[in-house]
């Protein structure tokens, strides 16, 4: 069976890698890419791209298995409902909704309507992060004390920095990676955040820093750079980065550290680096796939991202009242 | 020509030692040290040195000029204020004490004495903070944003009755090695206006600890200082930071150095791996020396060194509260 899959919204860069990776399946097919609004004439663009057809939203819906959601943070739950609606499986974008209560409407309109929905994290899926994973279960660690993140990277601009579309900068677009990755590996949710953040690098009406000093609900500690503080002119888009450090041992992750350096005299930038690592989208379309053929949740559940976005929302207002603020999960 | 009593025959006392041997305008003529084996120690590493078991004895009965103080933090504020009764000019292992009453005791005790005063922030003679401190002054990065600095290592497993180990002494990893980076930050950003930390604690026979520090200058800037003395034993000891201003990056890796690599090797044989032609340790105790010879008032003056302190202090009550904490509001 041919898994077919529609795309919802471009508006998010991430859909071109997953447009690729979906090509990349001999099992799936991108069936067509739909839109609504003013950014139409920018899914027929990408359609072209990805050599499939523009269709309208009820007419893709009708033809499709599931759909990858790639909209603003703040069109998910009206393209979540729309899904549900007409019984596909759902892959969206990261964070699952600007608001803890967007968040969960999502999760209870997909379990109502019955549909498998997943959130695109595809660190679960990178490499370097299972191997950690593989030398905690065989102990490595021993016991883990402390966690040091960072999920640094370019100011991405357009409507990241509308907080209307996005519902905030370098917060809400940077921590729920890390967050998740820690959660995944630790089993653990977080329990108390603090965040220091601010507006340092760019003209923009949203936050570019982002510190997260966190605790897990079993008092491990948890800090996280999830700043936009790469220039626009760095090497690489920026980087996603776990220390694990634990009573026996230590192990620093990396994601994107696997890079070969590029220098061409008649290029702009000369210098660029280039990854070379194995590609986390693949794995991540590959499990959407496989859970729409075999009609199970994704890795990662919109129920699961609900207590992403609870961090989230905990860190605003935690920078709000410059004190530390207890995340509340269900 | 500076003659220096030098107090203590630790690991920086070693370090110290060394440096004065290739510094032209002083000579240790002094050790005193409690420890047994102060005789061993300057046999080996200050000659032609008097050895005394009482470092006033030391400062009355030597002929000394000056008193280089590498002992463990508790003791500093004696150990100066001595130096200060004396009249004799004194550098000072950071951090300067243990407490904020005993780093004012100091302030007060160099000012009121008039002494040529240093305290070994020695991270302002690292040429590679240096740089990037002068460029950050040019302008070169623009605006600063974010400032992410990491320190880490094994916890230390030296120091005499493993007073590092002793958080009563030695304040543990944010007063004894994260004050680096915090004197370090403070020198290039300025003043500090709140701090919150998260700090890990086991132990498996020495103390060890991981911490987290952020920092809010009073500018808007923020910084981030990593320490730790959780790594397993023998791990390299690492810094790195990566220093970001609105119009570009300054990042440094310890880890990337490779000066020397050295694969395999006849045992016993010596392989220095330092790039430097001299040390930053010398550069910082000619820098002291000069000024005592001149007259000049030394880089780092002992309210950058109280300051440094009120930074590691509120860190780690910062740590123990779970709030955030002003280094102006620690210790009163």
């Amino acid at each position: 069976m041919t898994v077919r899959i529609g795309l919802c919204s471009t508006a998010h860069h991430h859909a071109h890698s997953y447009a690729d990776s979906l090509s990349d399946l001999p099992d799936a097919e991108l069936v067509g890419v739909t839109e609504v609004g003013d950014r139409v004439a920018d899914a027929r663009a990408a359609a072209d791209d990805y050599g499939v057809d523009y269709r309208d939203p009820d007419d893709l819906f009708a033809d499709v298995d599931g759909v990858v959601v790639c909209s603003t943070n703040a069109d998910h739950l009206a393209w979540v409902e729309r899904a549900a609606d007409a019984g596909v499986d759902i892959l969206c974008e990261k964070p699952l909704a600007p608001t803890v209560a967007e968040a969960r409407a999502i999760a209870d309109t997909c379990r109502e309507a019955g549909v498998n929905a997943g959130v695109a994290m595809p660190l679960r899926f990178s490499q370097p992060v299972r191997n950690a994973k593989t030398a905690m279960e065989d102990g490595l660690l021993g016991d883990l004390r402390f966690l040091s993140g960072t999920n640094r990277g370019q100011m991405p601009g357009g409507w990241f920095v509308d907080e209307e579309a996005s519902g905030g900068g370098a917060v809400m677009d940077h921590s729920v990676h890390i967050v998740d990755v820690v959660r995944w590996l630790t089993g653990e949710d977080v329990d108390e955040v603090y965040a220091e953040t601010g507006t340092k690098f760019h003209d923009i009406g949203v936050e570019d820093v982002n510190f997260l000093s966190m605790t897990l609900t079993d008092g491990t500690e948890f800090v996280l750079d999830g700043s936009w503080s790469k220039p626009d002119e760095w090497d690489f888009w920026g980087d996603a980065t776990l220390r694990l450090v634990g009573s026996e041992g230590v192990v620093s992750v990396d994601c994107f550290g696997q890079k070969l350096k590029q220098t061409s005299d008649d290029a702009d930038p000369a210098i660029q680096s280039v990854y070379w690592g194995s590609n986390p989208d693949e794995g991540l379309v590959r499990d959407f796939v496989d859970a729409v053929r075999e009609d199970r949740p994704p890795m990662k559940t919109v129920a699961d991202a609900v207590n992403d976005v609870a961090v989230v929302e905990a860190a605003y207002e935690s920078a709000e009242r410059t004190e530390a603020v207890a995340v509340e999960h269900r | 020509m500076q003659r220096v009593g030098l107090v203590g025959s630790g690991f920086m006392a070693t370090t110290h030692a060394t440096s004065y041997q290739e510094i032209a305008d002083a000579e240790v003529v002094a050790v005193a040290s409690l420890s047994d084996d102060r005789e061993a120690f300057a046999a080996e590493h200050t000659p032609d040195a008097d050895v005394y078991g009482d470092a006033e004895e030391m400062m009355d009965d030597a002929d000394v000029t000056m008193v280089d103080v590498c002992t463990p933090t508790p003791t500093h504020r004696s150990l100066v204020e001595a130096a200060a009764e004396r009249g004799l000019d004194a550098f000072c292992e950071k951090p300067l004490a243990r407490t904020v009453a005993d780093a004012d005791a100091i302030v007060d005790a160099v000012e009121d004495a008039g002494i040529t005063f240093m305290t070994g922030h020695v991270l302002r003679y690292f040429p590679e903070y240096v740089e990037a401190k002068r460029r950050i002054d040019a302008g070169e990065i623009g605006t600063l944003g974010t400032l992410h600095t990491e320190r880490l290592s094994a916890p230390p497993r030296y120091g005499t009755n493993s007073w590092f180990g002793d958080k009563d002494q030695s304040g543990g990893v944010l007063l004894d090695m994260a004050i680096h980076d915090f004197d370090y930050l403070r020198w290039v950003v300025g003043e500090v206006n709140r701090v919150f930390a998260r700090t890990a604690e086991w132990d498996d026979g020495h103390l060890n600890q991981h911490s987290s520090v952020l920092l809010r200058f009073e500018d808007g800037t923020t910084g981030h200082v990593e320490a730790s003395w959780g790594y397993p034993d023998g791990s390299p000891f690492v810094t790195s930071y990566e220093l970001a201003g609105d119009g570009g990056l300054l990042e440094f890796d310890a880890r990337d150095e490779n000066a020397v690599r050295v694969s395999g090797g006849a045992e016993g044989a010596n392989a220095p791996s330092s790039p430097l032609a001299k040390s930053p340790y010398t550069q910082e105790l000619e820098h002291f020396v000069d000024c005592v010879e001149t007259g000049r008032d030394p880089d780092i003056t002992p309210d950058d060194a109280r300051a440094a302190v009120r930074i590691a202090l509120a860190a780690i009550a910062s740590s123990e509260r779970g709030e955030p904490v002003s280094p102006a509001e620690v210790g009163t």
